[in-house]
Parts: C-alpha cells; structure tokens; sequence
C-alpha cells in the first residue's frame, strides 16, 4: 500500500473548506492571490537589479571616439596603406610625423582611389577613429597635393629595435578603436575577419608589464601585408616572434605569419 | 464538435499575465541602457543594445525553466505556468532581435506608411552588427567566420546561439493549440522537451562567447548559478514526483484484474490519489460521495489531471483548466477531448480499480460510498 | 577562412528556403481552406488564429499535404492506457 498520497503535497488540501485552486477562467483563489502578490513584485525586484548591474559587469566600455577630419600628409603603401602627418610645433624627440592607419567606410581597404597616390602629398577627408594612440581615418578618396614648404624631406627611417617574442591578438584596425564595444576578443572575430580580409589593416595588440597597450602593425618578413594569411588566427590568443621596427609612435612587427603560435 | 480554434483565448488572467510579462522586459531594456548611460554617457548604443536584448532572453529562458519544477514543488506557482507559452515566444522574440535587430521601417509592408522611420524603437542585431558591410554574405560570415568546432576555447560560439535560436523558433511557431491537437500532445511534448538542448546549446553560446571575451569574475559565477540552479530544482522535484510514484501493481498482485490502491480515507474531497497502472498513471477521485478513476494524462498537453480537482463536477486539470467527466473521461461539449476510464470497486474502505482501462469516453458507473465505509480502516 | 564552408553554407540556405517557400506557398490556401479538412476545429473567420498559424505550416507542410492525400484528420494521441484500451475493446 502506499502510505504517502500524492496530496500530501497539496498544504491547503488537509483543510477541505481552503482546498484552494487555480483555473484561469475562475477567480484567483485568496491563498494563492496572497502568495502572487508577494512573489511577484520579488520578481520585478530581481528584474530591476539585474537590469541595473548587468551592463556594470562589463568591461568594453572604451574610449573609442568617432570624429570628422581632414589630414594633409605623405601617403606611404607599404604593410598597408598609411598617411603620414607631419607634426605641428616642436618635435624634440621621436618622429616628425603622426601616423594615421587608412581603410574605406565599411568593412574593407582604402580603393584605388587612394593608393593610385601612394608616394605623393596627399588630402584625405573622412571619419577619424581612435583609441589611445591608434588611429585611423576611413575615407573614399585621396587627392594629390603640392608638398608643403617647412614639410620633412622624407620619411625618416625606422629604428631596428631586434627581435621581439609578444603575446596578444591580431585585431583590425578600424573597430578595435572605433565603436564596436568589443571590437576585439571571440564574440567580435568574425567581424574582425571580414574587416582584415576587406585589407583593413591588421593589428597586433599586446601589453607591456604595466598592462598598457601596445600596437603593432603586421608584416610578414619581406614587410609585405598580411591580411590574406591571418585570417584564420584572428582573435585568437598569439605569441609572435619577430622583428620589431620602431616609426615614431608606431611599432611593426615582422614574423612570416606560418610562425605564429597559438599561446 | 468541437470548440472552433481562436488566435488566443483571452481572459482576464491570461492579459494580466501578458502586461506584467511585458512591463518586466521593458524594464529590464530600460534599466540596461540607462545604468549603461551612467557609465559613459557618449557611448554607441547599438553595440550594447544586442546585449541587452540577449541577456534579457537569457534571464526570462532561467524563469521559464524553473516554472515546472516550482510547480511540482508548491502548487501556487501554477498561475505562472498557465501562461507560460506566452513567456517562451516572447524570450524567442527577444532572442530574435539580439541576432537581427529590430526596425519597423524594415519590414515589408510596414515600410511603405511614412515617417515609419521616425518610430523610436530601433535596434541593431548581432548578424548586421558584427557581420554585415564585409566582403561575404552575412550569414556566410556568421557560419564560416569560425570553424573552429575541434577546439574548446576557439569553438564557434554563434553556431550554438543558431542552435539555441533555432529550437525556441520551432517552440514558438508550434505553440498555439492546433499544434498540440494536430502533433499530438507526446510528440508537441517532445518537441517542446528540445527546450533543454536549447538552454545547454545557449548557456555554451554565453560561455564560449560573451565571458570569454568579458572575462568578469561575477558574470561566470551567475550564469554558473544559473545553471546549478536550474539542475538542482529539476533533480529536487522529480526526486519528490518519484517518491510519491511507487507502482502499485506491483505490491498487491492483480486479482481478477483489480489491485487495491489504498483507503477511501486518504483521498481528500473532490481530489485524487495518482497510482500507476496498466504502465501508467491512474488519478483515483473522490467526489459527491462517490470515487472514480480516470487516465491521468490530460489530453491537451498531458498535464497531471490527478492533482486536479473536481469543480462543478468536472475533473478539471491543473495546467490549463481543461475538464473531464469522471464518469465518462469526456470533457462536457462542445468540447472534444475525452481520456480513458477505470473501473472502480469498493471493498470496506479498500479501492479496488480495474488494471484494464475503458476507452475513452465510455460510460463507468462511479463506485458509490456507502455510509460507515470511510471509518473502518 | 574556411573556404570549404564558405561555397557550402549558400547552397544550404538555398536549399533551407526552396522549403520554406514551397511551405509559405501551400501554406495560402491551407489556412484559408483546406485546413477544415484536416482539423474540423478550424472553423469561421479567425483570421487571427490562420495568420498564427503560417509560420509553423511553413515548417511542417508536408504532415499536412500527406494527411491531405491520405484524407487523414487531427490524429488522437497513442498513450499506454489508449492503445490497452482499445486492444481491449477490439
Ligand atoms: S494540460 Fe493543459 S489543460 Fe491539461
């Protein structure tokens, strides 16, 4: 026999005149109306505070900002396409240019437009994007222009800084400091795929101790472009060893992307 | 004859439950953007939006999966099963505009009425977001960007959201009536079981994806607790249905093909005693001096008609409020339904009921009880 | 990239909407009237309930095309104490 009937479990079924229960179409009974009205309002509370902290347990909030511009400068192809900037003012240590990464509105390279220029002065007019000392413009089109009077000669060359083992991910340049929250790390790598295999340029993000940000461009030993042959290492986590040339405030990181190693 | 299908069987308690539903949403959206505004006030909304959209329906799929078991733990929860369809096309709608956003003025039809543009509600999804103004099709992009599916740490979380997405939409789609009548209630239930795979498939699709790249001690310990929660209440309650589930048949031996399921005593007024026979279970009533027993899986969407309760003189099912005659097992018209009888004899104060049962809709006399009956124990 | 899943992934989707649109196009005059015919419960106007429905017909349109040829209705559900039932009863 079975000793423990299955309405046990019902509390209010020992009392028959409280057997209390719910149907849809017929008046909420007083007990459960009582319970609801305590349970529910506790579920608008879990609500509330879920939808309060949340978006605090993020940690992408960056400090990438869009921006209008319009840059003068030395249009130079090689990794990938870049406008060099001379700088205003005194320049005492470091290069005579800033240096602006370039790349087309969505998500692919600058046209023809702009690299048929390469080698020249140039106008460029488009959206700036940057995050700390990254940026970039994305823009339609280059216009040639008359080499300013005070202008550098030449792009200085980089300094041989030797080689270096880092550890990091390849990131593309343009969302990374732009608005995409998180324009790095897996949820975002598929977009970073799209961007690189467009020829937005790829970038090498690493840390030093002090966990500030570190940029390199990548460039394969013969300081070539690498967008085709990363694709499939976007995002992950690398350790590259190369050669590191420093230009300015800029780093590029030379490895045949066949040596990167997933770390 | 049967009752002709509506698109939804509004009553008083169903729009109740439908505003709360929504008003709980709105607030969470609300709350989300707006204590993300007090983080950085300049900050592009669209990028978050797809994560408020995606929480929001990763919260309500935790609420609807601990409705059952809360329900077979403490009948008061039953309210909030009633209507729980509602809740999970809702968290499929939610889930919907994480992955493609949501703009009126995009979709067909409703783009041709003017200034459809200025309506204020407008998100981005994660496939435009994240993989549309590239060189590739977005949703080529969504299933080629990764393939990774050797690995752990690489392995393509979006695949799983598609899983995960993918199932709720067959579950909302098949969640009026006519789907539960035209599939039958164990294939729908089936179906409808995939709730599970999804859930695994989307608490994957949130590891491997949002706390891999937002790495936040706190956001891993939450959907962590999420998901012991979830394991704990379903083991709890089928370990409390198990208890209370012993086949009879087998402790007392079918004589004559009856076996005796216990005392007249221990079934309370217009309530049911469930026992399993003839392989499945059996709600025993008793009710207007009488008992009768009744197959006890509702033919709607087999809920457990023996933690019904008999009112107006129907057996009237816990889950949704479908009724049965217990003498027939048919629902009174212009209802269709009808379940399979027992039948029932009294022996003192001993319930005898039949192992063979009748087909549904046949006529079962109800064993009356006869007055000193119920004392002698 | 994967180029591989790359030339797949369009043939499947276009295979995955060949279905769905064979399915939205049977679907026109299933909700409209052949649908009595298989479920006697879809009766009157209940255009609510007809639009509600597509999207499922979309999906499993052949069950309803087979039941159709096979004049079949709104199938009882098969549970143990059913079939006892009516083994007993035949
Ligand atoms: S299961 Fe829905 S009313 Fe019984």
């Amino acid at each position: 026999m079975n000793p423990d009937p299955m309405n046990k479990r019902d509390s209010q079924a020992s009392n028959p005149t409280e057997d209390e229960f719910f149907s849809g179409y017929s008046r909420l009974p007083k007990g459960i109306k009582r319970f609801l009205f305590r349970f529910i309002p506790l579920l608008f509370v879990g609500v509330a505070l879920f939808g309060f902290f949340v978006p605090r347990l993020h940690d992408q909030f960056n400090a990438g900002k869009f921006g209008g511009g319009e840059l003068q400068g030395f249009l130079v192809g090689e990794p990938v396409p870049h406008l060099l900037v001379p700088r205003k003012g005194k320049v005492e240590s470091g290069s005579k240019f800033s240096r602006y990464l370039l790349s087309a509105n969505n998500k692919a390279g600058v046209s023809a437009k702009v690299t048929d220029h390469v080698g020249k002065w140039v106008k460029i007019k488009g959206l700036m994007v940057h995050r700390n000392n990254l940026t970039l413009m994305t823009t339609g089109k280059a216009e040639p222009v008359a080499a300013p009077a005070n202008a550098p000669i030449a792009p200085e060359p980089g300094i041989e800084l030797g080689e270096f083992s880092l550890k990091g991910e390849i990131l593309d340049g343009k969302c990374y400091p732009g608005v995409m929250k998180p324009g790095q790390g897996k949820t975002h790598r598929a977009c970073a795929i799209r961007c690189i295999s467009g020829g937005v340029p790829a970038v090498f993000l690493s840390h030093n101790d002090q966990g500030d940000p570190l940029y390199f461009l990548l460039a394969d030993s013969a300081g070539k472009a690498v967008n085709k042959q990363v694709l499939e290492m976007v995002a992950d986590p690398l350790e590259i060893t190369g050669q590191v040339t420093q230009y300015g405030d800029f780093f590029l990181l030379k490895a045949d992307p066949s040596s990167y190693k997933l770390s | 004859m049967s009752v002709a299908y509506k698109s939804i069987q509004w009553n008083r308690f169903k729009i109740t439950y439908d505003i709360l539903l929504w008003v709980s949403i709105a607030l969470y959206i609300a709350l989300f953007t707006w204590s993300a505004h007090l983080m950085g006030p300049d900050l592009d909304m669209r990028g978050l939006q797809i994560r408020a959209y995606g929480s929001a329906a990763f919260l309500l799929l935790h609420v609807i999966l601990s409705i059952g078991p809360l329900c077979r733990l403490d009948r008061r929860f039953l309210p909030l099963l009633y209507n729980r369809r509602h809740m999970g096309v809702t968290m499929f709608l939610l889930g919907l505009v994480h992955v493609i956003g949501f703009n009126l003025a995009k979709i067909p039809l409703l783009d041709k009425i003017p200034s459809i543009n200025k309506f204020p509600l407008k998100t981005t999804g994660a496939l435009t977001w994240y993989h549309d103004f590239g060189n590739l099709d977005p949703i080529v992009s969504l299933f080629a960007g990764n393939t990774h599916y050797e690995s752990f740490i690489r392995f393509p979380f979006e695949s799983l959201g598609v899983i995960g997405l993918a199932i709720l939409f067959l579950m909302a789609i098949t969640s009026h009536d006519f789907w539960l009548a035209n599939l039958t209630a164990p294939i729908w239930k089936g179906l409808h079981m995939l709730v599970y795979v999804a859930y695994a498939a989307l608490v994957g699709h949130v590891v491997l994806g949002a706390i891999q790249t937002n790495r936040h001690p706190i956001l891993t310990i939450m959907v962590g607790l999420g998901l012991v929660w979830i394991t704990a209440i379903h083991l709890i309650a089928a370990l409390r249905e198990r208890k209370g589930d012993r086949p009879v048949a087998n402790a007392t031996p079918a004589v004559d093909n009856y076996v005796e399921i216990g005392s007249i005593s221990e079934i309370p007024d217009n309530r049911a005693k469930i026992v399993a026979v003839a392989g499945e279970r059996v709600a025993v009533f008793k009710y207007d001096g009488k008992v009768s027993a009744i197959s006890n899986v509702c033919q709607h969407q087999n809920g457990p008609l023996g933690e019904g309760k008999v009112i107006d003189g129907c057996i009237t099912c816990p889950w949704h409020g479908y009724q049965y005659l217990p003498e027939t097992g048919g629902s009174p018209p212009p209802f269709a339904e009808s379940v399979p009888t027992f039948n029932v004899r009294l022996e003192g104060d001993r319930i005898f009921i039949s192992t063979i049962p009748n087909p549904p809709g046949t006529q079962t006399p109800a064993a009356p009880i006869h007055p000193g009956m119920e004392g002698r124990a | 990239m994967n180029s591989f899943a790359i030339a797949c992934i369009p043939h499947l989707m276009r295979v995955i909407s060949i279905y769905l649109t064979i399915g939205a196009i049977f679907s026109i005059p299933f909700v409209t009237f052949l649908i009595r015919f298989v479920d006697p419960s879809a009766r009157g106007l209940a255009i609510g309930f007809r639009l509600l429905i597509i999207p499922g017909v979309c999906i499993f349109w052949p069950l309803f095309v087979w039941r159709l040829i096979r004049r079949k209705q709104t199938p009882t559900e098969r549970n143990i104490h059913r079939l006892r039932a009516q083994q007993n009863a035949a």
